[in-house]
């Protein structure tokens, strides 16, 4: 669907076959990621190698056995499943429990995708799904990961030199400190390195946002994802912050944002088809995103405002679907 | 807080933070019954904005000067506000029949089906009855009649984006290749449940 996107003039044939397949562009996906996986498990350690296998192998388990009862033809090939594993795993926090990111991964495939029919049909992101289900359910597990699971047990990465594993990530004490004084207890400018290269608090996918910026402008360089959806998303999200008479930098940084607007809102099939109506569904994604941090009372909502504009696509689609050429409208 | 600042609270607290379908399960009835096609949906999230305003002004008006004077509210409130909703619609629906044909095309069929909806009887009883206003804002005592106003229309206006959204994306599953056992109404649940959980995002939004 990547061809799409772009200028389309479809003429008489003889037709030249372009060579873009599900998978390819599947791959490409999984090629921008790549490096901030790697990178997270170079930094972080067993861990995140951990909760990125049980993810991946999970997603591709019930891909396959859904077909199979489903008694379709398999799909494990079309890289989807692999997608939305690595997706998955990347909105997690690294010392998540084995079975919470397995659980995840199985509502993902199985809820989200596979029982709407397959690829192409899921109304919702499969990994956002997946990622929310478990933060609704297993909230206190989740928050407590660092002290529980298996991945206790195995050499901690403080043995490494690294710094400390805190709790909270920078957001969270931002929205402490906003609570307790409305002011920031600590130097919002001195994070930018750490968010940008090497951040150790929070989910697998804030560990380089630029790795992910990175990775992103190659898949819009590819012509896989349309720059209007990542566009508007950080635009609303820093003119939102600013507003709210925060950093925009430090808030555009921090957090879900960039693997929220480059790689779970640009889905295909969760998003907007219309040019303006993915720009609508961006700046939607980034408002929600953006106000929920500073009104709500988790530090980050790149989840659920990602999921309420999936919500809300259809709607987008049919408000912003184009005229057709040779028609007018009756007079009612 | 000033008026206006209140004002919105009632108004995104009634519409979004405390959406009547997807956050408090309230009226669910029409919520999967017409949002199956689209054009009905609309005139059912229409006919339940004025229904919804007319209940909640009736209702607030009867408890005021009728059943708290006369000390029979606290037993009495839930037959007189169903009489007063379920009658009150039933003339309207008759009068807009006769003097607007064209408004009772468009909303007329939904009035007789929503007269006595749980969603409408709640959020009338709301705004009128003191201390069955849940969200955390400072109203005093009750409601008057211009918070339960807005307090009221945003819960419709909350209502009919719901059910709308639900209208198109159901619109969408009519072609997705879903399993034959999950096909219909399963699959609406299904699909309800997780834009209810899209919606667990506004919890605890201005402390609401």
């Amino acid at each position: 669907m990547a061809g799409l996107t772009g200028r389309r003039v479809v003429g008489p044939s003889p037709h030249i076959k372009e060579g873009t397949t599900c998978t390819s562009i599947m791959l490409w996906v999984v090629a921008a990621l790549a490096p901030s996986a790697l990178w997270a498990v170079v930094t972080m350690g067993w861990v995140a190698a951990q909760l990125l296998i049980v993810c991946i192998v999970v997603s591709l388990a019930t891909e396959y056995g859904a077909n199979l009862l489903a008694r379709r033809p398999q799909t494990l090939t079309d890289g989807s499943a692999l997608v939305t594993g690595l997706l998955l795993a990347m909105s997690l926090p690294p010392r998540t429990p084995w079975w919470v990111a397995a659980a995840a991964a199985i509502i993902a495939i199985g809820l989200a995708k596979q029982l709407f029919g397959g690829l192409g049909h899921n109304l919702f992101n499969p990994a956002l799904v997946g990622r929310a289900f478990v933060a609704v359910s297993w909230a206190g597990v989740l928050a407590a990961a660092p002290n529980r699971g298996w991945f206790q047990t195995l050499p901690d990465v403080t043995a490494e030199g690294l710094d400390t594993i805190s709790g909270a990530t920078r957001l969270a004490v931002a929205a402490a400190d906003r609570a307790a004084s409305g002011a920031y207890g600590f130097d919002l400018a001195a994070e930018y390195q750490p968010l940008l290269w090497k951040n150790l608090e929070g989910s697998l996918g804030e560990i380089s946002a630029a790795l992910l910026i990175a990775g992103g402008l190659l898949l819009i360089v590819k012509g896989i994802i349309d720059w209007r959806i990542p566009a508007g998303y950080i635009g609303t999200m820093a003119i939102v912050s600013l507003l709210f008479g925060a950093d925009p930098v430090f808030h555009v940084l921090a957090g879900g944002v960039m693997l929220g607007a480059f790689y779970m809102a640009t889905d295909y099939v969760s998003s907007p088809m219309s040019k303006s109506g993915r720009l609508a569904y961006g700046i939607g994604c980034g408002l929600f995103n953006a106000v929920g941090r500073f009104v709500g009372a988790m530090p980050e909502s790149t989840t659920f405002a990602i999921l309420f504009m999936n919500g809300l696509a259809p709607l987008i689609d049919r408000m912003s679907r184009p005229r057709t050429f040779g028609w007018v409208k009756r007079d009612a | 807080m000033s008026t206006v600042s209140q004002f919105a609270l009632l108004f995104i607290g009634g519409a979004l933070i405390n959406n009547i379908l997807l956050t408090r399960f309230i009226g669910l009835c029409p919520f999967f019954g017409v949002s199956g096609n689209m054009e009905t949906s609309m005139g059912m999230s229409f006919a339940v904005v004025f229904v919804m305003m007319m209940a909640s002004t009736a209702t607030w008006v009867v408890w005021e000067f009728v059943l708290a004077p006369l000390g029979v509210g606290e037993f009495l409130y839930i037959p007189a506000f169903i009489l007063i909703i379920a009658s009150l619609v039933q003339f309207v629906e008759m009068y807009l029949r006769k003097a607007s044909p064209v408004l009772y095309r468009a909303m007329g069929i939904f009035l007789p089906l929503i007269t006595t909806n749980c969603a409408v009887l709640a959020t009338a009883t709301e705004s009128a009855k003191p201390g069955f206003f849940k969200l955390n804002i400072a109203v005093g005592a009750s409601l008057s009649l211009g918070q339960a106003l807005i307090y009221t229309l945003g819960v419709s206006v909350g209502f009919g984006f719901a059910l709308i959204t639900f209208a198109a994306l159901r619109e969408r599953l009519e072609l997705a290749g879903v399993p034959r056992l999950f096909k219909g109404t399963p699959i609406a649940f299904i699909t309800a449940g997780l834009l209810s959980l899209a919606y667990v995002g506004f919890s605890g939004w201005f402390g609401l």
